[in-house]
């Protein structure tokens, strides 16, 4: 029964994110494979966990499961309707010369690694006490995390306030399995690295990177050692790798409608910004980034189509922000209040936030040559005159900029080890962004 | 001082206190590990060594730079043009070709989590009790046994400072414990028959994690040698 389980949990998800996905995309334009199968899994488990925290409110057990089953498999048949209606999905190589076509299973090595080793460590650490944990316990109280959980004081260390994007993708496998299985999580997480790895191609793709550059650059996902389960990744139950998948693909999204104006692409770059705040709260910052960058590109003219970009993720977050105030849950006091004393006092820390940065980011054994290389390939973006230099360019430095800000408030002593211990996490969100950056600079022809 | 960063960055540092020497000599501790990175770029032509000093990074940036620098206009399209090209590849080629194999090494290197003995139910908590403590299968009597104490009494959980593991398993027997209410104490406590009466008053049961259990207090169950659960309330 547990296969079956993962199986229709699987299922569910792809079926409420391609739906959703249609819906968003709607126009004449054809979707790639890529980025159709990452924005149902990615949108998927957004509408899931969604689904199932504004359902919990209204009901449990098997009702819960029945009111988001149905609703995923709706959205699933409005897909579907979609598609017979018109809509088109091509792989995005039709041009391509045969090699090169070839050269693009390369695609294929990340995903093959990724299923070979998915099973080969634990979840552990956050992975298990702060992300599944929630799933757990929500699971035991009949699909709804009960409110004493954000209230429970003598569970502080497992962040009660942290959003539910991947505990709840989590707790609907165990909904589906029947059970609080860990075993039936190593079946899906890795679902999120493939999404990861499609995002990287499909938005490599349609920013007109050559097919075997797309699927090269797509495929050196494999040999940046933190994304694959170095010490504490996404097999370990973390939910850095989906936040960083979502902000490639809303910054993807973003860049493609700079090139070539795309409404669909604009919603479903906006679906995807929307999902950020609801993964980890670092997701502000970065769903923050993605809105200046939105509205530098619309003007002030096209102030609207900013507004629609920013409006979803803003309704999420101040959702999720009034739910913490209901709940009374305890305010998070990892960090100072943000005063003039408090900043006078944290920009002593600067100088050594930022060389453990540096020396973070020219770690090989975590990053291989990814760092060396991104700003080579950014300088390289500029002097092509493109016109995405600026955006990308933001898209990665803004986010690492904003990181400071943070380790100068930290009430954490010493303050490095916070350093030391969170910044990896943090470049790991922008690092799929800076891969982008790298096939664009390498993979496509200069723009006069 | 690397090998001390690499400490910290793998969470087994015992303190922190070593990286506050560390940020006091931050100029070594910060500097790039030798023999890395710099012995793929610094080749004997010096395009990222001498000429660029010890950043390989602006001799890269150099050449692409030249790959781009138009300085004459008649021979754009016969010369410079294939020149730019060929180079541009060549230079990316490398790039991706060195990403690769720095890249490689992470890929084969075991990984620094802990290895999934099955998977089952409990899978994850089972394969950190077996690393921690030594012993197989421990979840389910752990468990069991947790579930014996009094409904709803808290839990005391023990652990020393600086002990990422002991600190791992004090937490994982919290997560075992929801919907039991638990108090987490990872800091230096010296146990003693006089502290055995505000537990009691307190709490069903006290879990030790690498804290040794004074001879005054009742017997409990000792899971492994690092874990022992000593209930306070009659069962």
């Amino acid at each position: 029964m547990i296969p079956l389980g993962i199986l229709l949990a699987i299922l569910s998800i792809f079926a409420a994110g391609a739906g959703a996905t249609l819906l968003l995309w709607r126009e004449a334009q054809p979707m790639l494979l890529g980025e159709m199968f990452a924005a149902s899994w990615l949108l998927g488990a957004g509408v899931v966990s969604l689904l199932l925290a504004v359902g919990g409110m209204l009901c449990a057990g098997w009702l819960l499961i029945a009111l988001v089953g149905a609703v995923c498999f709706g959205l699933g048949w409005i897909g579907w309707r979609e598609l017979r209606g018109g809509g088109r999905i091509i792989l995005g190589m039709e041009a391509a010369p045969p090699w090169e076509r070839w050269l693009s299973l390369l695609v294929l090595a990340p995903i093959a690694y990724i299923a070979a080793v998915s099973f080969r460590d634990a979840l552990a650490w956050d992975g298990l006490l702060i992300w599944e944990s929630k799933a757990h316990q929500a699971f035991l109280s009949g699909g709804v995390l009960p409110a004493s959980v954000f209230r429970d004081a003598t569970r502080s260390w497992t962040h009660p306030s942290y959003p539910l994007y991947l505990p709840f993708t989590e707790l609907w496998v165990y909904l589906c399995v029947g059970d609080c299985h860990q075993g039936a999580l190593k079946s899906v997480l890795p679902l999120f690295h493939i999404a990861a790895v499609a995002l990287l191609w499909s938005g490599a793709l349609r920013l007109h990177v050559r097919p075997g550059v797309a699927a090269v650059t797509a495929m050196l996902m494999l040999f940046i050692p933190i994304l694959n389960g170095f010490d504490w990744g996404l097999l370990h139950g973390y939910a850095d790798l989906p936040l960083a998948a979502l902000y490639l693909g809303a910054v993807a999204g973003v860049l493609a409608c700079q090139r070539d104006p795309s409404p669909g692409a604009w919603r479903l770059a906006a679906a995807f910004a929307a999902l950020l705040p609801w993964v980890k709260q670092e997701g502000v910052i970065l769903w923050a980034g993605l809105v200046l960058q939105a509205a530098w590109i619309c003007g002030r003219r096209d102030w609207r189509r900013t507004a629609g970009f920013a409006l979803p993720g803003l309704a999420v977050w101040i959702g999720w922000r009034l739910a913490m105030l209901v709940l009374e849950a305890p305010q998070e006091e990892v960090f100072q209040p943000l005063t003039w004393a408090n900043l006078q006092a944290g920009l002593t820390r600067l100088g050594t936030v930022l060389r453990f940065m540096r020396y973070e980011l020219g770690l090989l054994d975590h990053w291989s040559l990814l760092w060396f290389l991104t700003p080579a390939a950014l300088l390289c973006v500029a002097l092509q005159r493109r016109r995405e230099a600026p955006v990308l360019a933001a898209a990665i430095v803004l986010p690492l900029a904003f990181d400071v800000i943070p380790y100068l408030f930290t009430r954490l002593e010493p303050f490095q080890m916070h350093v030391a211990t969170s910044f990896k996490r943090l470049a790991l969100q922008v690092a799929l962004v800076a891969l982008l950056s790298v096939a664009l600079a390498f993979g496509s022809r200069r723009e006069v | 001082m690397e090998e001390e960063f690499q400490g910290l960055l793998r969470g087994d540092a015992t303190s922190g206190e070593d990286f506050v020497k560390l940020s006091a000599s931050q100029g070594a501790a910060c500097a790039p590990p030798p023999g890395e990175f710099w012995s793929v770029w610094d080749g004997p032509s010096g395009v990222g060594g001498s000429a660029a000093g010890r950043t390989p990074l602006l001799g890269m940036l150099a050449s692409i730079a030249f790959a781009w620098w138009e300085p004459c206009r008649h021979c754009h399209y016969h010369v410079l043009k294939p020149l730019r090209l060929i180079s541009c590849q060549t230079i990316w080629c490398l790039a991706f070709a060195a990403f690769v194999a720095v890249g490689t090494r992470g890929i084969w290197r075991p990984g620094g989590g802990f290895p999934l003995k099955s998977c089952g139910r409990q899978g994850s908590v089972d394969s950190i009790l077996e690393k921690t403590l030594g012993r197989p299968d421990l979840e389910p009597a752990l468990s069991a046994e947790i579930g014996r104490l009094p409904s709803g009494d808290a839990l005391l959980i023990l652990a020393p400072p600086g002990k990422a593991s002991a600190g791992l398993v004090a937490e994982v027997v919290a997560y075992l414990a929801w919907p039991r209410p638990v108090t987490l104490v990872i800091e230096p406590v010296h146990l003693s028959a006089a502290s055995l009466l505000p537990m009691r008053e307190r709490f069903a049961a006290v879990v030790l994690c690498e804290v040794p259990a004074p001879d005054s207090f009742p017997a409990g169950h000792a899971f492994g040698p690092a874990l022992t659960l000593i209930p306070l309330t009659p069962q």
